[in-house]
Order: structure tokens, then sequence, then C-alpha cells
């Protein structure tokens, strides 16, 4: 007979000795497994039903946030003790937040009475999807929610718990030691779990492919362009990694060109990830087709159109979110600063919103002087804490120097500007020649996209 | 397409202010759910693939039972340091555990160095109807088991926790000054539970309909023979309970007519569940086909025909179960007694094995002079065109004689006793005396459990 599973057969770590399967698990395992349980199958309920349970969170979220987030106090009073969960119409009528207001007003958005049992509260910091540094708080609650969808996308995509994953990403905190140590970690939270490697995604990529090749992990994870980058080398080079099972992306957006060069170049799938580090994920690719789902059990997604009004499949529009569970730092319809096309309802049966496309940040490579393609992030080098800096971006037309382009308040002083500059050597690993150019506006590209770092040398057939 | 993980669900209870959805449980029903969300996703694992998962979990507790319980110490030396996950033959060629080897051992059963984790003991004592009761011990591994079984029975039959469920059974009587006085019982664990209500069944069946108008459960739990009584008197005196949506029916065999009477004069669905207090859940109903799906995830159940092996779908054998997480008592390879039909798999997509019908205890098999045994059903043998008769019940005495038990409503008419007689003919498909014993009440066994046919020549099986 067939098997009839849709999921892997991956059991999670037992706490009770002799009990193996079905796992007694600790407690904060049991909590994720417990919101898992319930994520199996409130994916497959009506759209409808899954609006009305958000409309309900939502509602719990306002009434707190009203009360005892300082910044909302006035715009939500209203909804400060509602009888009954806010209609679709009362919640269209709460106003937009930017990230201009997190920038600005972020101190005033953290809650005022922290609920103990969500946890303890951390600070979160991210260049997010358009060059403009914001800080955010997420906790306990906001993790587990977190813990709970990856796991629903782990296991939709059947992946295999015991594989092995290469990570390839910007790195920060433990993950830099544990990369220069080769020390690998496991991936899978709660799960008897293969390991994962981590690698700075700034190493050259003719090193990066070299290493894959070695540690034939079975799934890659990293961003669209460097990705696609490792995929050229290895046209060029002919050398292929072996017992790829699966590739995961995220940070950037998909071009379709990198989709295919997977299958054709490599003949693996490719799974994308729509997360941003403020509120955590917002979509994943639905396991047997191109487009999103949107994780509505941990976030309100919005679609909205030049005027506010919301988008109908096909259309886009400008993508608005909430995370439902974000009880320290509620943001509430916030603009996370991308677009996304509004997909039909998904036929795998799933009630879950679908939306076709995201069109968001798309990070470029940059050339250095020698012809190397180099990574840059600018997440965390050190622009954020210069205090005028209101959003960025890297522009590169010659190989051997670089235009940063600045949205400020007021201009930059010399030991700012100096400042910014060591930021890009170190977000570039080169010690590129940084002119700063002011402007009072930096434009998206055709089609909404942001960029924040464009690279207008053109890559060599 | 998976009818049932479209329905919708009813949302836990969360404990964490202001998180309404989705819930975060508390720790004790964090640990229910956990077990469940994993139920949600093996139930649709291949038959191979929950195999392979049972004998890894099976190893664990044949090497535990072989190191820590004086039963097993020589039984299953060879198992006293075994890892790798033994396969199926290896499996089959343990030695079946009989209901009066579990008598007969009593405390040389109980594991001497339980694991950590696996307190919280308990007794746990079985009914019988024919032979002394059985004792196993459940500890609060079993018992967290047995809960997510619960709540996934009640999640595949689409119950909604906000309502009432009233339960029909003997109750124990410090539980019915404990229990029955305070009406907090709630039976739907982590959720919002509506009202759980019970009746005590020493008490009369129109004592049972006053209770169950008053009470209006839109849920009841129920022996069979008890339940068709109940709707037999509420024909007569025109009572419908007017909320009741689904009868549990437990212990018992169910058969087709119970469940067409129900539906038609009650309007509710009786679900069928298969489960012994020594083993917790074996089987549930099907929501989509309404076959029965064998528990796999806590017993490791086995269907054997006469020589000990696997019977094919199609076949009829004894049951044989290995509850896989009870390291108090463990009972390997434990012959309950009973015999079930295999089916073929399911068509909702579930991997679970599948058990056509289940056919309740061997003492219910009738031993024919020649030696052979053969399970009876009354069903469908003319007892019910008998307007008299309330109940029956048939002992076997011998291999000639049986004793046809009768409650009536009146004395029968001659006709009428040829067409008792003739039905047990059809029952028991060859000639027997047949001594008719009219009686006022047929008495439960010692679980309240009743049995309409009862051989007490029937000796165990080898």
């Amino acid at each position: 007979m067939e098997a009839t599973s849709d999921y892997s057969d991956s059991v999670p770590i037992s706490v009770v000795p002799g009990v193996l399967w079905p796992a007694l698990t600790d407690e904060k395992n049991s909590v994720t497994m417990a919101i898992l349980g319930q994520l199996l199958t409130t994916q497959y309920l009506s759209p409808e039903t899954i609006l009305r349970r958000q409309l309900r969170q939502l509602t719990e979220l306002v009434s707190y946030t009203a009360q005892t987030v300082p910044y909302y106090r006035k715009s939500l009073a209203a909804f400060a003790r509602p009888k009954r969960p806010l209609s679709l119409e009362q919640w269209r009528s709460l106003p937009i937040l930017s990230r201009r207001d997190i920038q600005e007003q972020g101190a005033a958005m953290v809650t005022r009475r922290p609920l103990k049992e969500h946890g303890k509260a951390t600070d979160v910091q991210t260049s997010g999807s358009t060059g403009e540094a914001v800080t955010v708080k997420r906790n306990g609650v906001t993790g587990r929610i977190f813990a709970a969808l990856t796991l629903r996308d782990h296991l939709a995509h059947r992946r295999d718990f015991r594989g092995k994953v290469a990570y390839i990403r910007r790195l920060s905190g433990a993950s830099v030691e544990a990369a220069k140590e080769g020390k690998p970690g496991q991936w899978v939270e709660g799960f008897p779990s293969g390991p994962i490697l981590f690698r700075d995604v700034h190493e050259p990529v003719e090193e990066t492919l070299d290493w894959i090749i070695r540690e034939e992990p079975d799934y890659l994870m990293t961003y669209p362009t460097y990705l696609h980058a490792l995929i050229r080398r290895s046209v060029e080079t002919g050398r292929k990694p072996r017992g790829l099972r699966q590739i995961v992306s995220f940070g950037e957006v998909v071009d379709p060109e990198v989709r295919k060069d997977c299958a054709a170049v490599w003949g693996v799938s490719l799974a994308d990830v729509y997360s941003t580090q403020e509120v955590g994920l917002v979509a994943f690719q639905c396991p047997e087709h191109d487009h999103y789902l949107v994780q509505a059990e941990g976030i309100f997604v919005e679609v909205l159109d030049d005027d506010g009004a919301p988008c109908k499949p096909g259309e886009v529009g400008r993508v608005v979110v909430t995370p439902l569970h974000n009880f320290s730092m509620p943001l509430i319809r916030y603009e996370i600063g991308d677009f996304a096309e509004v997909g039909e309802p998904c036929e795998s049966g799933r009630g879950l919103p679908v939306l076709r496309r995201i069109l968001g940040r798309s990070r470029n490579m940059l050339v250095t002087p020698s012809g190397e393609r180099v990574w840059a992030s600018l997440t965390g080098a050190g622009l954020e804490p210069i205090e005028p800096i209101r959003q960025f971006q890297l522009y590169q037309d010659r190989s051997d120097a670089i235009e940063l382009r600045l949205v400020v308040t007021r201009e930059l002083s010399a030991e700012e500007e100096a400042q910014a500059r060591r930021a890009i050597v170190k977000a570039t690993g080169y010690d590129f020649d940084v002119s700063i150019v002011y402007l009072d506006e930096i434009p998206r590209s055709a089609g909404g996209k942001y960029e924040d770092v464009v690279c207008a040398i053109p890559v060599p057939s | 397409m998976r009818a049932e993980t479209r329905r919708n669900q009813p949302v836990p209870r969360s404990n964490v202010s202001g998180i309404v959805w989705p819930a975060f449980p508390n720790d004790r029903d964090a640990a229910t759910f956990a077990l469940l969300a994993q139920l949600e996703m093996s139930q649709w694992w291949s038959p191979e693939t929950l195999l392979r998962h049972q004998l890894v979990q099976a190893t664990g507790l044949l090497r535990h039972a072989a190191q820590t319980v004086p039963f097993y110490r020589d039984r299953l030396t060879q198992y006293a340091n075994r890892t790798k996950a033994l396969t199926l033959s290896e499996w089959q060629s343990i030695p079946l555990l009989s209901r009066s080897e579990i008598q007969d051992a009593g405390e040389d059963l109980a594991s001497e160095r339980p694991p950590a984790g696996h307190d919280g003991v308990f007794d746990v004592l079985t009914s019988g109807s024919t032979g002394a009761p059985v004792r196993v011990k459940w500890n609060k591994v079993v018992a967290g088991f047995h809960a997510a079984i619960t709540l996934r029975d009640h999640l595949w039959h689409g119950r909604n926790p906000s309502k009432k469920f009233g339960v029909l059974k003997r109750l124990a009587d410090d539980f019915i000054s404990d229990r029955l006085a305070d009406n907090e019982a709630r039976w739907a664990a982590g959720y919002r539970s509506g009202p759980m209500v019970f009746f005590d069944l020493r008490g009369r069946v129109n004592d049972a309909l006053d209770w169950l108008a008053r009470e209006e459960p839109d849920y009841l739990m129920v022996y069979p023979t008890y339940l068709r009584s109940m709707i037999l008197r509420s024909n007569e005196t025109g009572f419908k309970p007017s909320k009741l949506r689904q009868v549990a029916a437990v212990s018992e065999v169910v058969d087709a007519g119970l469940r067409k009477m129900c539906e038609e004069s009650w309007g509710a669905r009786v679900i069928d569940m298969y489960s012994a207090q020594e083993t917790g859940f074996l089987a549930l109903e099907c929501p989509d086909t309404g076959l029965y799906h064998i528990q796999s995830e806590c017993n490791l159940v086995e269907v054997l025909d006469e020589r000990g092996r696997s019977c094919a779908p199609g076949e009829t054998g004894r049951i044989v179960a290995t509850p896989l997480h009870n390291f108090s008592v463990p009972l390997i390879r434990y012959d309950l007694g009973d015999y079930a039909e295999v089916g073929e798999a399911c068509g909702c997509g579930r991997g679970l094995p599948v058990l056509r019908k289940i056919h309740g205890r061997s003492r219910n098999m009738m031993k024919l002079a020649d030696g052979s045994r053969h399970w009876i059903a009354l069903t469908g043998c003319g007892f019910e065109d008998i307007a008299a008769i309330r109940q029956v019940q048939l002992i076997q005495k011998s291999v000639r004689e049986i004793s046809l038990r009768l409650v009536v409503s009146r004395p029968l008419t001659e006709p009428e006793v040829t067409a008792a007689r003739e039905a047990v003919c059809r029952a028991v498909r060859q000639d027997f005396d047949v001594t008719f014993d009219y009686v006022d009440e047929i008495p439960r066994s010692v679980g309240g459990k009743f049995e309409d046919v009862i051989s007490e020549v029937a000796d165990e099986l080898a």
C-alpha cells in the first residue's frame, strides 16, 4: 500500500525514560507541540473561520495595546475594552504604522505593563526591507509561535530532520563562533536533529561552493542572490554539490530565474520563506506550489492598494502586517515595506491566504576590483546607531567605488561619516572607496522592489 | 480528501493572558496536546512506518520487562540486553500472556524498578464476568496516553467540548458521594468543557430515562445492552431526548440493529470504541468509514489465527495486545480473549490498521460437541420479533444444554415459546436442549458489563 502520510515520521525528543514514541516532551517543547497540533488542522479551516479567529486574537491584542502602550493610547482608545470582537471594518479603520513611526516612536511603542507569562522580552535590530533600521522586541510567546510555524513548514515539506544543513547567511552572535570552529548546531528544536553548519555569506562564492561540495549537505539554506552566484559558479566550473535534497531561501525576493536554475543545474527544488526580523514569519512557500501561504495563525496580513483598500487576487499592493502575539511591542497594521500580489485560494485545500509573489527586498552582490563577487549585508553593520540616518542604500557602478545613499534628518558630522564608511567596509568585507550622497527619498525600482544594495555592473555571462 | 482535518476543531483553553488563538495550554494540558499533535501526524503514516516505530518502543518495554519484572525474568531473558529493535518475526516468537497467567502472577508482573517519570501508580481492577477479576497497575504515563486518545476520539467524532456529556456506568460508592454531589465534573480536558453528569447503572431503566429527560445531555456514554433497554422503554413511553447527538458505546459489542434503532428512535448516532481496562484503548471507530482503527500509537495489537499467525484481511482471529507504555505492569502479548475480523486498509487514508468487526470475549464463544468454538450473536435471530421479550441471555451449561434466560413483560404464549426456541437454534446453529429461565432482571458482571452469551464450558484458549 502506498504511504499515506503527508508528514515526515520524525519523532520529538522524549524526556521520560523508556518512552520513545510517541514522545513525552519537556515543558517547553510540549507547548510548541501543543501549538503545532493546532496548526496542523487550522491550516485547513475555511478562510472565513481563520479570519474570525484572527479577529478574536487581534481584539485581545488591540485591547491590551490601547491600555498599556503609550504610542497607541489615543489612537486605539475606542478599543481599550471592546464588548465583542472587532469587525473587519473596525479593524480597517485603525491607522497604518510606518517604519519611520517605529524609528521615531519606538520607545513609546513598548508596553508599560509587560506580562510575565509572555517571557522575557529581547531586542531585535533589523534593516528590514527598505534599509530603514528599526529595533523591535519579541518574547517567549512569539518564540513558541515561531518554533511551531517553522516545524509545520519543515513537516509540510517533508524535510528529514536527521539530514545535514548548510546555513549560509550573515552570521551574528553564537553562530559566528560556531562557523569559525566548524562546530555544528542542531537545526530542529525539540527533535533529534542532524547537524547545521554555519558559514558566513561574506565568504567568497568560489570557496563556499567548494565547501558545499565537500560537506554534502542535504539542505542548503541561504539568500537567493548568493544562491544564484553559487549556481553560476557551478555552471562555470562544472562542479556540483551531491546529495542535495532541497534549498530553502529567505531574506530576499526569489527571481524565477533562480528557481529555474536550481532545478536545471542542481536538480533540486527551492522552498522560499518570507519572513522579517521584526515581525517573524509572514509566509511559507506552499509544498505543492510556487505561491506563498500566509502564516495566518501567527500574523494578520493585509495587501492594500494605493487607497488603502484590500487587493483582490491578481492585484499588487503594499504588505501591511500585524503579528498576533507580540504583546511586548505590539505592531498594529505595520507597513513592512514590501509589495505582494494576492493569489487565488490554494488548491491544496488549505484555507490560509495566498500571496502569488512577493516583491520585496532584492539584495545584489557587489563586485571587487579583482572581479570577485561579494555579498553585502547592511543589517548590524553599524549604520543603525548613527542617529540621523533614516534610510540607506548602497549603489555601485564601478568596481573600485561605492556610493552610500542616505536619507537623514540632518547631515552627518565628520565623525558620523567616518563611522558610516567603516560600517560599509564591515558590511562588504572590502575596502571600497565610499562616497556619501544625501537624498530626500530612496526610490523603489520598477515593480515596487526596494533594493538596499544595487550593483549596476553587469554579471559576466 | 481528509474530511476530518478540515473539520472545525475546537480551540483548546489558553493559559496565557491575551492569547486566545492558537491557544497556549497549561503545562499539564500541553503534555496531552503535545501527544495529540504527534497522533495527528502518525495516524496518516503508512502501516509499515507505524509498525517500525511500534517495534522500537516495544523493544524498550521488553528489555525493561526482562530486567525488572520477576514474571518475565526467565521467559524473556534473551532480551534483557537487547537494544536493536526486534523484527516482527522475532516479536511473534514471544509467548502469549493469558488472563489466567496474569491472575496467577499477581505482584510478580509488577516492575521492581520502574524508570523515573513512570510514577503516580494506581491499581486498575478489570471486570470479569466469569472468573476472578484481573488487577493491573497504571501510572501517570499510561494515564497521559489515555487522555490523548480520549481527546482523539472526541475530535474524530466532532464533539463540541462546550456541550454536556452524560455517563451511565456502575459507579463506585465513594465516587457517588464525592463526585455526584458537586456537579463540577468536566469531560473535555484541555478545553473550556461543558459539564459531565453521571447515572449509576444500579438504577432502573425508568430512572435512567427520567435522568436523561432532566439532564438533557448532548452526548451519552453507555453499554449497548443498557442503551437498547432505554430505547425500547422510551419507545413505549413516547419519550425522546431532545438534545442528544451521539452515544458513545463502551465495553460490549455494538450491532447494526442497535445503531439503526438509536438513529430512528432518538436521532442520535452510536459511536463505538474498543478498549479494556488492562490495555487502555485498542481501537476507535473511524469518523469517515465506521470501521475500527487500531490505536497503534499506544497498543501493539495483533490478530492471530488458531496457529498463532497474523490474520489477513477478511479473517477472524483472537486479539493479542501489548500496551506500549505501561512500565509498571508490562503486559507483553496479552491474549485478551476477544476476537476480531481484520479489515482492508481504510478508505479514509489513515494508515492505522483496521478491524472490520470486533466479536467480544472468548467466553462468549460456545463450545460445540466436536470441540470447536463458535461466536454467537443473538441479533437477527428472531428474539427482537417476540414483543414480550425485554432482555435475553444465553448460558451454555454443557455441550448439549443451554439455559435461555429471559426478562419478559408478560408470560410468553405457546407460539412465542416455539419462536424463542427456534431463535436459539438459529443463533447457535446446532441442536441443544433449551431450558427457559424467567427472571426479573439479568444481573450485570462486577464491572457493570452485560454479557448476552456466557459459556460455562468454554475454557481459556491455549
